[in-house]
């Protein structure tokens, strides 16, 4: 049970399970993974240094930009597709302030570092679990 | 003053969508989806009611497969979640989590009136106060317009 101090904080709702991929994978490798998963972003990783993150949205943009909206999955490293330098923020954060951040910069994860490591990912999809919190609202009917 | 508890989902939608018309050809989808820079789009019929959902991976998927679909209507309709105005945001949630969407057509008389997504539930945890005194009272004060220019570009929310 998440305690009623952390469940302000970024800590209380990131996914600690983090998936990650190199710079110089495929990008099949990394679809492979965000398939398996059913997840929408991994995060970019040269040994214990986050580098980037990989998101559908950034496949979606590439694939667009192709002349025959085709992806080469196996041509194409994460390196050329992903967003490098991704937003951070921190397990100590608000859940507030990382809202915010996900707001001002129109992106629907934040990896989560300590230093340049990752810890976490808080995606849109936890903030809203936190915003359906059983306590503030009675849960939805079964049907 | 609002308090979080009797939010709703009209009070935090984006309202007046844009809408795919069924006979707009998959280019014209495309091209007004990638222009407003939104990953998904309500389909509505003559009358404006609304039929499904359609998203820049159902079109990329439908260039791939040439599935013979020359307009919006012949594809295999998305079924994003859809709900009144008056359903709580916290419902709203729950709804998006159990339906496994990112977002929720909110439609009153059968048409399409807004949409609830990812991006709106993370406006309003951006303008909650002091989340890490859960056990009070949450209060909401939406954003005032013009605060945050990013906004527009946001769109119905992400993929």
């Amino acid at each position: 049970m998440t305690s009623v101090r952390k469940r302000g904080l970024v800590s209380g709702w990131m996914t600690t399970h983090i998936i990650s991929v190199e710079p110089q994978d495929a990008l099949f490798d990394a679809v492979e993974k965000m398939a398996e998963r059913a997840i929408r972003h991994v995060l970019v990783t040269e040994g214990d240094r986050l580098t980037g993150i990989l998101s559908n949205r950034d496949l979606v943009r590439s694939t667009f930009r192709t002349p025959d909206r085709r992806l080469d999955l196996h041509g194409v490293t994460v390196s050329e597709v992903m967003t490098p330098k991704p937003i951070t923020t921190t397990p100590d954060t608000t859940l507030a302030e990382a809202a915010r951040l996900m707001v001002q910069h129109a992106i629907n994860a934040l990896p989560v570092v300590e230093g340049e490591r990752p810890v976490g990912v808080l995606s849109s999809d936890d903030l809203l679990r936190a915003l359906s919190v059983q306590e503030l609202c009675p849960p939805l009917p079964q049907v | 003053m609002i308090r979080f508890q009797d939010l709703t989902a009209c009070d935090v939608m984006t309202p007046n969508p844009l809408c795919l018309d069924s006979d707009a050809t998959l280019t014209e989808a495309e091209e007004l989806l990638l222009s407003a820079g939104v990953d998904e789009a309500p389909i509505v019929g003559d009358s404006g009611e609304y039929l499904g959902s359609c998203s820049v991976r159902d079109l990329l998927l439908a260039r791939r497969e040439r599935n013979g679909a020359r307009t919006v209507g012949g594809l295999p309709k998305r079924a994003t979640p859809t709900c009144s105005g008056s359903l709580r945001l916290a419902q709203a949630c729950q709804l998006m989590i159990r339906e496994r969407s990112r977002r929720i057509v909110v439609v009153a008389g059968g048409r399409p009136v807004g949409i609830v997504s990812c991006t709106e539930a993370a406006r309003v945890l951006a303008c909650l106060e002091d989340l890490s005194h859960a056990r009070k009272p949450w209060n909401f004060t939406p954003f005032e317009e013009g605060t945050h220019p990013e906004e527009s570009a946001l769109g119905a929310g992400g993929i």
